[in-house]
């Protein structure tokens, strides 16, 4: 199903809010594939859990949307939040991840071809690629892995005040790539 | 708190990730409130994490949104008090009259612009979920490790691919999807092929 019509964020919110279908069915159609893209990394590639954390993910976003609030965020932030959650609980009751083989999976990660997915816009993930590999391992951690900051100081062995600035400085220069 | 020493924090970024706490997030909406130069950096946060997610985007199977769209359609029937039922576990013996009932329903039909595959939940329990699916061309490969997948083919024709194997169905027929083999459908008829579809958690 092709959904042809645009709406504004604001008109997407309101329709969402009265559980408006054809404006959740837009929702997925534009956003399915930025979430599935986190969700994937977070369970390390494993498919079938990913699609069902998808699935799961926006049954929670379509019951909850009454609670959204504007003022607080994006919706896409909001949603990814939901996404990240959702996956990070699945990838704990999966027991799957211990703290020793975090580091090898952010490693492994983007090393790893997936044959049976469209990887879009390729021009831009190689540009992130090129990002320091501190940085990246940084942004892995902490927006794919839903690592708080405390827990990612103490993977990497490295101070919370050096975690939260160099987040910062790794997004930043993200930042300067998209601009 | 001086505003350049707050933003480079690092703080905010953890706000719009849902990362800080109750106490650190009113503590921020405190300042994005009291300071324009604070949200305006919080909106170009969001806009580069969004950015970062969409450069990052991966299409995920077809048959994902459809089953979204019919656990929605059948939360909804739920909410607005349509009795649950419980359809018949699917086996080799499964006929068609066990689920004549939901068969027979004129609000379980294929719409005009429907997804392809398009589903209907039937029935919900822990562990197993029936739904009715129209195919009107190919499903997507898929493979299951966690999951049986059961089909009772109502109308229409249709050959379910299994690795090589390749099994014609036609109405009447029953065909359990093996776990870790990759399986897809190929519609073997001008109309689309309507199916019961049992998901059931291994």
């Amino acid at each position: 199903m092709v959904t042809e019509r645009k709406y504004t964020e604001a008109e997407l919110v309101k329709l969402l809010k009265e559980k408006d279908k054809p404006a959740f069915s837009y929702l997925y159609d534009n956003y399915s594939g930025a979430l599935f893209g986190i969700v994937l990394k977070i369970l390390n590639r494993d498919e079938e859990t990913a699609q069902d954390v998808l699935q799961e993910a926006f049954v929670k976003i379509w019951k909850n949307l009454q609670s959204y609030d504007g003022t607080k965020g994006t919706l896409f932030t909001w949603m990814l939040n939901i996404t990240r959650n959702t996956a990070i609980d699945k990838l704990r009751s999966l027991k799957r991840v211990s703290i020793q083989s975090i580091d090898n999976n952010v490693h492994k990660v983007d090393s790893q071809h997936h044959h049976s997915m469209v990887i879009e816009k390729i021009g831009i993930k190689e540009v992130l690629n090129t990002l320091k590999p501190e940085y990246k391992t940084l942004i892995d951690l902490a927006y794919y892995g839903g690592y708080t900051q405390q827990e990612i100081a103490e993977k990497l062995n490295m101070p919370l005040g050096t975690v939260k600035t160099r987040i910062r400085a790794a997004l930043v220069e993200i930042r300067r790539i998209f601009a | 708190m001086d505003i350049r020493d707050y933003i480079s924090s690092g703080i905010l970024e953890q706000y719009v990730l849902g990362n800080t706490g109750k106490e650190e997030s009113m503590e921020v909406e405190r300042m994005a409130a009291a300071h324009l130069e604070i949200r305006n950096e919080i909106a170009e946060i969001s806009r580069t994490i969004e950015q970062l997610a969409m450069a990052n985007a991966v299409t995920p199977s077809r048959n994902v949104k459809p089953f979204l769209m019919a656990t929605i359609d059948f939360m909804e029937r739920m909410e607005q008090g349509e009795k649950p039922s419980l359809a018949p576990l699917l086996n080799e013996d499964s006929k068609l009259n066990d689920y004549s009932s939901w068969l027979n329903r004129n609000d379980i039909v294929l719409p005009l612009h429907a997804t392809d595959p398009y589903a209907k939940i039937i029935s919900s329990a822990p562990g197993v979920v029936t739904a009715i699916v129209w195919i009107k061309n190919e499903s997507p490969l898929e493979i299951h490790h966690d999951e049986y997948e059961k089909f009772l083919i109502v109308e229409g024709s249709c050959d379910i691919i299994v690795e090589k194997e390749i099994h014609p169905l036609v109405p009447g027929d029953f065909f359990a999807i093996p776990l870790h083999k990759n399986h897809r459908i190929k519609v073997t008829s001008d109309i689309p092929c309507k199916v019961i579809l049992q998901r059931i958690a291994a």
